[in-house]
């Protein structure tokens, strides 16, 4: 039902907007000055320790130095800190619920304006046609985007990983003909798989044809990956020995696989989810998106999805452009600040987890 | 059909050529100096160039069209025509550019890390040292080097332009094989659909072929690690 609803009296985030900036500036700033500090840091910790006789307080604060030192990774955890809070308790970011509707005509900054209201301090995002809170509902869909983009980068890494976990073990045969099919398959743009599978198989089926049709492609990566990590794990003199010792396959896979390809399979992890949000934003941009059960490409009843979810946000808004620009504008700056946090955080990792960091060498 | 495919290989070409220049530019001027200030923000700005979603770009660069470029020039551009019949050079333009983002960070990108390796190598050291001018160093010992990286970035940037090909040449209306295949998908032509996209792998081969045949030609070193001999 229709309701009216009351602006807020305070948004903490937007009261407070000085001191957050400042806080966050404050931290870049640290980490900054630690990312030049660390190698030396780190010399002064374990400074006359023999390698590998470091006592837990050591590795832990050789841990947190490398943490801050690494401004990609804070700013990458701030933002999927941000998302996971959004996911899991949007009405603390909110300021309206997703289906307030305002009254039709309102005051915004000092002239009556009909929907869509454009930003302004009721509406820090402005609102959707029907008079919505933009920001609220993107609060509000971050959890049903997320969920499937989850789902389809783990699709995508149970596929990629083994098929790749095959072929480097294997080698051979197998293994080219594993990788070869890897390239065909990255031949093909994956918008353009998606987008095909989608329409062909109906986007009213909701959930599982959108991970498959996300899912089924853009693995090849993480194939070509796990292959030459387990081809070169494969080569190692202890794995000759693990083996000559007589452990069971999932002894080895526990114990040598796992941990030498983690920190190549973390990093890669984000950067498909980044890759996967990509996807499902440009496809919600064309009009096909997770949802209630309609589609319109080219949508010529112009009016914005019940549910919210980001993709269903943009879809539809093409020409809005020219009257009601924060249409499209706001749920596509929405997913760019979750890609490219997704892609600093895997950066980041990629830096934190890197075994030849591990051992604490100074650069 | 032959209309639509002109027009969308005349939009990406340009824009990858432009995309692609500007990015060796900007790497080199970023690459040079990997000190200075310029390089980190050359960096910082590829970094977020590369990752920026197509749709966000081009609405952005149509929204600076709208409000600011069309009212400077007096004339109103015919952006989102549907009259597609009439090809006009100045409607080129705006999704050239969308395009030509994606390309010119990650060629940045390339240069930059390319450089890091060529300009601290010996030979170049060398050549300063029995001093050469600054212009045949850059000409003869780095760019020669940095070449092949270059042009390989040249063909990954074909790639990504053909992916955001879909979402710009339907948000500017462009009536290329992107918006035909999106129509095919609809309407569930696959006949259409399948020419559409043979056309576009066909044309994707062909400039990756001869990008690698100049390649070859500039460092043969690369042609002997693929083991084949030109």
């Amino acid at each position: 039902m229709p309701t009216t609803p009351t602006p807020p009296a305070s948004i903490w985030y937007l009261d407070n907007s000085t001191v957050v900036l400042a806080a966050l500036v404050l931290l870049f700033a640290v980490s900054f000055t630690a990312s030049l500090w660390a190698p030396r840091l780190r010399l002064a910790v374990r400074s006359g320790q023999v390698l590998g006789e470091r006592t837990r307080l050591e590795r832990v604060t050789e841990l947190a130095i490398r943490f801050l030192g690494n401004p990609a990774l804070i700013a990458g955890c701030l933002v999927t800190a941000v998302l996971l809070v959004a996911a899991l308790w949007p009405s603390f970011l909110s300021p309206y619920g997703p289906d307030d509707v305002g009254r039709t005509l309102q005051l915004i900054d000092g002239e009556v304006r009909g929907r869509p209201f454009p930003p302004s301090s009721a509406y820090p995002a402005g609102t959707d046609r029907e008079g919505r809170d933009l920001l609220t509902r993107i609060v509000h869909g971050t959890e049903r985007t997320f969920v499937l983009c989850v789902a389809v980068a783990i699709l995508r890494l149970v596929i990629g990983g083994s098929l790749g976990g095959v072929a480097g073990w294997r080698g051979g045969a197998v293994g080219q003909q594993i990788l070869s099919f890897g390239t065909v398959s990255s031949s093909i743009p994956s918008l353009l798989f998606a987008f095909v599978f989608i329409l062909t198989i109906g986007p009213r089926l909701g959930f599982g044809v959108f991970l498959l049709g996300l899912g089924l492609t853009g693995w090849a990566e993480l194939t070509n990956i796990v292959h030459g990590s387990v081809r070169w794990i494969r080569g190692q003199p202890y794995l000759d020995a693990a083996m000559a010792l007589g452990s069971t396959p999932l002894h080895i896979a526990r114990r040598h696989l796992l941990p030498n390809l983690a920190p190549q399979l973390i990093p890669a992890a984000a950067l498909e989810l980044s890759a996967v949000l990509l996807t499902l934003g440009e496809l919600g941009f064309l009009g096909l998106f997770l949802g209630e059960s309609f589609f319109e490409y080219v949508p010529q009843v112009v009016r914005s999805p019940n549910l919210p979810e980001w993709a269903g946000m943009l879809s539809g808004t093409r020409l809005s452009i020219f009257n009601w620009p924060w249409l499209p504008m706001v749920p596509a700056f929405a997913f760019m600040v979750a890609i490219l946090g997704f892609n600093l955080l895997a950066t980041g990792l990629r830096k934190w987890l890197d075994p030849f960091q591990l051992r604490g060498t100074p650069r | 059909m032959r209309d639509a495919y002109v027009r969308s290989v005349t939009l990406m070409l340009v824009a990858v050529v432009i995309g692609a220049g500007a990015g060796l530019l900007l790497g080199l001027a970023g690459g040079l100096r990997p000190r200075s200030p310029f390089a980190g923000l050359a960096s910082a700005v590829s970094y977020v160039g590369v990752l920026t979603p197509s749709f966000l770009l081009a609405v952005l660069i149509l929204l600076l069209f709208i409000r600011y470029i069309g009212p400077a020039f007096g004339e109103r551009f015919v952006l989102l025509s549907p009259e597609v019949t009439v090809f006009d050079v100045r409607r080129l333009l705006a999704p050239a550019l969308v395009l030509a983002v994606r390309p010119m960070a990650y060629m940045t990108q390339v240069t930059i890390g390319a450089l890091q390796e060529v300009i601290y190598s010996d030979y170049v050291r060398t050549a300063r040292a029995k001093g050469l001018l600054q212009r045949t160093v850059l000409l003869r010992h780095i760019l020669r080097n940095i070449a092949a990286p270059a042009l390989t970035s040249f063909n990954s940037s074909f790639y990504f332009s053909m992916s955001s090909l879909l979402i710009v040449e339907w948000l500017f209306n462009w009536g290329g094989i992107g918006t035909r295949l999106l129509d095919a998908a609809a309407d569930r032509d696959a006949e259409m659909a399948s020419y559409m996209l043979v056309s576009v792998g066909i044309t994707f081969l062909i400039i990756n072929t001869f990008v690698k045949v100049i390649i070859n030609r500039i460092d043969p070193r690369v042609a002997e690690a693929e083991g084949v001999v030109s």
